[in-house]
């Protein structure tokens, strides 16, 4: 093959792939999201708990759809255009795992959390309401990051990510607190129900993106990828399942 | 913004000419990354980052493989996501009860229309599964590693340093 006919060819190859496949390449592309979610759905299947593809009228759907760009919730009823969820089920306790969910914050600026695990009943309600950002409790937030081209992940994006969990929760930093009396008798206090918040991404985490994930509590993941670092969807999984518990 | 050697212009225009430019855009960004890697204090080493001492055909051979690491590395990704994807959604569908019913083996992007020349699936959306983008990136794959063989033989032979 003479040489640029190589080129010519290449071109084309990229022309047809682009027809296929907008989203390939770009920031917006959901393919990873998509891996992440099935490879999760999958595994909490694996573990004995019910999963069922919905539609926004929350009736089993074959034809999954996820939003290309962050979308509200959709308000329930008949949709062919708005993206479905997973329910998820066991032992009598329900949850919804969702991609690109718009979360509504304390200063009212919404947010897309890439994978959302959350409270049943409240995004149920807000179906009913006519849809929108979700303002409810968010179990469970992922931070799916598809960034090969980059050598280590930019600083921002965890720092980021912290800023969205303290919008969405002021006291999301605080772990536990300890009271005094005057008579210096003390009682110290866990959170419960703290978003469990986690950055997954393709390529490798800065050393100091990691300590500052870390330290917050949230998990810092690098190199997760078909073939890599697949024990970090088993970590979240775990964590998924510890909500049924 | 790093110089990017002037004999794998050809190489990157193939694919900045096309939709798939930000697969293009992201790889050169990586290469300006490398290329400013000696002026970050306190990180570990770049491989690809420049030597000191490198030839400007040293130089040329160095971005070429940070190219294809970077590019063919995203397609061979994509190739991952799908199949992987594909797997687990057939894993679902006998899961949720019809094993047989390949509706399941479909994942829809519903604002993501397909460009109106797709006439050949009739939704016109992204299907993330698609037996269609799997070959189209498997022959992208392809042709992207005859490109890059071809710019590679075609440095070795050039003049100069």
């Amino acid at each position: 093959m003479e040489v640029d006919d190589v080129f010519d060819e290449l071109h084309d190859a990229a022309n047809n792939l682009g027809i296929v496949a907008p989203s390939f390449g770009t920031s917006k592309g959901k393919a990873y999201e998509v891996w992440i979610m099935l490879e999760i759905v999958v595994r909490l299947m694996r573990r004995g708990v019910d999963v069922y593809p919905h539609d926004c009228d929350d009736e089993i759907e074959p034809y999954f759809r996820v939003s290309g760009s962050p979308a509200d919730m959709p308000a329930k009823g008949p949709n062919e255009k708005a993206p479905c969820h997973f329910k998820l089920v066991k032992n009598q306790r329900w949850f919804e795992l969702h991609l690109g969910l718009n979360m509504e914050g304390l200063s009212t600026a919404t947010h897309e959390i890439d994978l959302s695990v959350l409270n049943l009943p409240q995004a149920y309600a807000l179906r009913l309401a006519g849809g929108g950002p979700f303002d409810g409790h968010v179990s469970i937030g992922l931070e799916l990051k598809a960034h090969s081209d980059e050598y280590k992940l930019s600083h921002d994006i965890p720092r980021a990510l912290l800023g969205v969990a303290l919008d969405l929760d002021l006291a999301w930093a605080i772990h536990s607190w300890t009271f005094h009396t005057v008579g210096d008798a003390s009682r110290r206090m866990e959170r419960t129900a703290r978003m469990d918040l986690a950055l997954l991404t393709t390529t490798q985490l800065h050393d100091s993106s990691e300590t500052l994930l870390t330290h917050h509590g949230a998990g810092a993941h690098s190199l997760v990828c078909p073939g890599g670092n697949e024990a970090a969807i088993d970590e979240i999984v775990g964590r998924i399942e510890a909500l049924f518990d | 913004m790093a110089q990017l050697d002037e004999r794998l212009t050809d190489l990157v225009e193939a694919l900045l000419r096309s939709p798939l430019a930000p697969l293009v855009t992201g790889a050169l960004a990586r290469i300006d990354s490398a290329e400013a890697w000696r002026q970050a204090l306190g990180e570990d080493h770049d491989r690809f980052a420049p030597r000191p001492d490198e030839t400007p055909k040293e130089r040329a051979f160095r971005q070429l493989e940070l190219l294809d690491e970077v590019i063919a590395g995203r397609i061979k990704l994509e190739l991952g996501f799908l199949e992987r994807s594909l797997a687990l959604s057939r894993e679902l569908s006998a899961g949720v009860g019809d094993s047989s019913d390949e509706r399941f083996a479909t994942i829809m992007v519903v604002d993501q229309p397909a460009a109106p020349e797709m006439l050949e699936d009739a939704s016109r959306e992204e299907n993330l599964l698609s037996g269609t983008r799997r070959e189209r990136a498997q022959r992208l794959l392809e042709a992207w590693r005859a490109a890059v063989q071809a710019t590679r033989s075609s440095l070795e032979i050039s003049p100069g340093l």
